[in-house]
């Protein structure tokens, strides 16, 4: 199926014009995914300070982890839900959006950082959880994580200002 | 009215508003920003409810995480500033920043009277101390205000929309 196709059946469906019509349903929605984006970035941003022997140097690695990480997938299933929530009655333009591609270009790519932490670097975490400076690649997968999450944040927001003329909500991002 | 228009005609604001990345760079900012204080708020007020940050006093953990929030409230308000100048009519006259402001004026002053309180008090300096009902009762009421913030900072774009007949903004 072409893709554009795809995406115009994601934005004739029942959903998304019940997302697009319902007054205030979008804007809740947008809220909703701000609050969870909130839980994503801040318990990584603890986490990865954590890592560089920034902040929280007091407490074990894997209790700082322990207590935060819930949190952060809390954040991402919820951010994925209204994420796609928000694509669907914009699924046209957004789905032409070269900013939009490179945020989810963007997440995969911290996905595979945090993958090779948690099955390469954090496998010896018990040698080095209350020790510092932590290992090269643990101090590395934290700044990569920092930086490849802010740009996801600042590509996030970019979407909204290179909206296609179609876009229903273009005139009030 | 007319004074926000003009003041959006003055060349500071038009600079900003024509800027292909001034406004974006300022809302990416902000959004970092709420993210830090959020999150920062948040683990203290976890920590209060006896639900992370366990094996450390209350007051370390105000100690780790109230400065990164102040620092992030500093960086909000100059964001905050900037977004304004570009769009002083939208800004301004949207109901739901009024609203947003007067929650935040609430939050600090919760927030000055909490940080006082666990700075005069010993108890706080015990890890295995954790705070009675009534300041659990204060962490929930803060993670309310936190949560009402963030979605009135969202709705001063639709302020016409969600207010209908009471956004000034819907009016011109």
């Amino acid at each position: 199926m072409d893709f554009s196709l795809f995406c115009a059946a994601l934005q004739n469906s029942g959903l998304a014009q019940w997302i697009n019509t319902t007054r205030g349903v979008y804007t809740i929605i947008e809220c909703v995914h701000v609050i969870a984006i909130t839980l994503v970035f801040g318990a990584i941003l603890v986490i990865d300070l954590r890592l560089l022997g920034v902040a929280s140097n007091n407490r074990p690695f894997s209790s700082v982890s322990r207590d935060l990480l819930r949190w952060c997938w809390i954040g991402f299933v919820i951010a994925a839900l209204t994420g796609a929530m928000l694509f669907l009655p914009n699924a046209i333009s957004i789905g032409q959006n070269r900013q939009f591609w490179i945020k989810m270009a963007l997440i995969v790519v911290a996905g595979i950082n945090m993958m090779i932490f948690e099955l390469v670097t954090a496998r010896s975490v018990a040698v080095w959880d209350n020790t510092l400076p932590t290992p090269v690649a643990a101090r590395v997968s934290a700044a990569l994580s920092i930086l490849l999450w802010t740009a996801v944040i600042v590509f996030g927001r970019l979407v909204g200002f290179t909206a296609v003329v179609d876009d229903p909500f273009a005139e009030v991002l | 009215m007319d004074l926000l228009i003009a003041l959006g005609q003055t060349p500071i604001s038009l600079m900003m508003a024509n800027s292909a990345w001034v406004v974006p760079t300022m809302q990416s900012i902000h959004i970092i920003c709420v993210t830090i204080a959020s999150m920062s708020v948040l683990i203290i007020c976890l920590r209060v409810l006896g639900v992370a940050w366990q094996g450390v006093s209350l007051r370390q953990t105000v100690a780790r995480f109230a400065p990164w929030a102040w620092v992030a409230l500093i960086l909000l308000t100059l964001t905050g500033i900037v977004l304004i100048f570009a769009e002083p009519p939208r800004e301004i006259m949207a109901l739901s920043m009024w609203i947003k402001m007067a929650l935040l004026a609430v939050l600090i002053a919760v927030a000055v009277r909490f940080l006082r309180l666990v700075r005069n008090s010993p108890a706080f300096a015990a890890p295995e101390v954790n705070p009675d009902g009534a300041l659990r009762r204060r962490a929930v009421f803060t993670l309310c205000l936190v949560v009402a913030i963030i979605f009135l900072g969202r709705f001063i774009a639709y302020d016409a929309l969600i207010w209908g007949r009471l956004s000034p903004v819907g009016q011109f």
